[in-house]
């Protein structure tokens, strides 16, 4: 029936999608009339609340979706989704990439947090070691997540399937659970906008560290925080769905790592001329004992001439203070010049002496 | 003891009932179900049974458009579904009856 109404609310949306996902393997005509009274029945519901209505209200009022649809399954009668058979060749690789993106997201995770912590408090004095290894472990669980999603029909059931997946449904399932949870959960909500700019940002950023102009990077910011906030409230009123919704979500972790690279590379440029400037310091102001040429060469060795050009032999020479100049080096001096040596001394008397 | 465990067994027979006199959409249904005092059915159990009873046979539905709000899909007993209802309500209290003496008895031996 193709009459025209009213847009649903965009938490009915939400919630309509995501029951619909878990209905998925229904034939599409099924699917499609099931989808339509269920969006209707929620309006009706949606309706109590006005316009206040969110996600959470209704998932306090009906169950999370996945429960509603599995409540409607059994009182409808409708099959449950057979079990996606897997062809047992690729099974072992199925398992590795699922391991390894529950690894490394974690340990990504992980890493990243002891690397922010380190960075705000400063430490370890060189966040790198934490932040590099956090940045490489995204990158890997990134990459097999989308090798593990790559050419299956429906991506987020298969991401579900990765150990300790579940846990993150759990968590939040005790968050809303608690008296402060659907305060926190509406305020992180409520805090999407700023992701949107965030992400802008990060785009900006890695065009600006590529490119090497920050001007345009800037540019490509402007651009991007228009159709970023697009996106994002297309996203969040339910309206892309599916592979898309996967390729967006692709998007944003690529987005968040390179922003991530992006700020670690200016952050470590930063922290490498400071490093540069105190090493510059320490060889000129502290050149230990000895004497050293307008170089910086150390003199290891003293050769006085007399007015007829030769070397004079049995002389020592004393400081300002009357002290014996000690070169400071731990060999013996000897009274002529090393026997394994030879050089041309340019007499400052006018003569030149050549000794071999 | 679990009402929702009971309600799954009874929901037919529950749902015919309600729409013995008056026909009724979804949302309708689920309100007038609890406002006779089934508080914990649940809004997706009842669609799932219209849905299941709609297929059966039992019902029949007809859709109201509606202006401001959703559309209405209206579902109304048929023959086969106030047969099924007479059958079922016969069974019902037989089961009643039978369960309603088990448990006085037990609770007078018990007292």
């Amino acid at each position: 029936m193709t009459t025209t109404r009213r847009t649903a609310h965009p938490a009915v949306a939400t919630y309509v999608a995501a029951v619909r996902d878990e209905l998925g393997d229904l034939p599409p005509d099924e699917l499609a009339e099931i989808t339509e009274d269920v969006r209707d029945h929620l309006d009706h519901v949606a309706a109590e609340y006005g316009d206040d209505v969110t996600v959470g209200t209704l998932i306090d009022r009906l169950g999370a979706p996945a429960a509603y649809a599995a409540e409607l399954r059994s009182a409808a009668g409708l099959p449950e989704p057979e079990p996606t058979p897997e062809p047992t060749r690729t099974g072992f690789v199925r398992s590795l990439l699922r391991l390894m993106v529950a690894l490394f997201g974690w340990g990504a995770v992980g890493l990243g947090a002891v690397a922010f912590v380190d960075a705000l408090f400063g430490l370890s004095g060189a966040p790198a070691i934490f932040a590099v290894p956090a940045l490489v472990a995204a990158v890997v669980a990134v990459g097999a997540a989308l090798l593990l999603v790559t050419g299956r029909d429906d991506p987020v059931a298969e991401l579900r399937q990765v150990p300790t997946a579940p846990i993150l449904a759990q968590v939040e399932e005790w968050v809303r659970s608690m008296p402060w949870g659907r305060p926190a959960i509406e305020l992180v909500t409520s805090l999407r906008p700023a992701w949107w700019i965030a992400r802008a940002v990060a785009l900006g950023l890695v065009v600006a560290l590529v490119t090497g102009s920050v001007p345009f990077g800037l540019v490509v910011f402007l651009g991007a925080v228009i159709g970023s906030v697009w996106l994002g409230r297309r996203t969040a009123a339910g309206e892309v769905r599916g592979r898309r919704l996967l390729a967006v979500q692709v998007a944003n972790a690529a987005l968040a790592i390179g922003g991530l690279v992006a700020v670690g590379s200016a952050a470590s440029f930063a922290a490498g001329d400071h490093v540069q400037y105190v090493d510059g310091g320490y060889s000129y102001d502290y050149p230990g004992p000895g004497f050293y040429d307008q170089n910086g060469a150390q003199i290891t060795n003293i050769f006085p001439y007399g007015a007829d050009g030769t070397l004079l032999e049995n002389v020592r020479l004393y400081d300002q203070d009357g002290r014996p100049i000690d070169l400071g080096w731990s060999e013996e001096c000897y009274d002529g010049a090393y026997d394994e040596q030879s050089f041309a001394a340019a007499n400052p008397w006018g003569t030149t002496s050549s000794r071999g | 003891m679990d009402t929702s465990q009971l309600l799954k067994g009874v929901l037919d027979l529950a749902v015919l009932a309600v729409l013995r006199d008056e026909d009724g959409y979804g949302y309708d249904v689920v309100r007038r179900l609890r406002n006779a005092g089934l508080t914990e059915v649940g809004d997706a159990s009842v669609y799932g049974t219209l849905r299941r009873l709609y297929h059966a046979g039992a019902l029949t539905t007809y859709v109201v458009p509606s202006e401001e709000g959703p559309h209405r899909k209206y579902y109304s007993l048929n023959g086969t579904g106030r047969d099924l209802l007479r059958r079922s309500a016969k069974t019902w209290r037989e089961f009643a009856g039978v369960l309603t003496e088990l448990v006085d008895t037990a609770t007078k031996e018990a007292a």
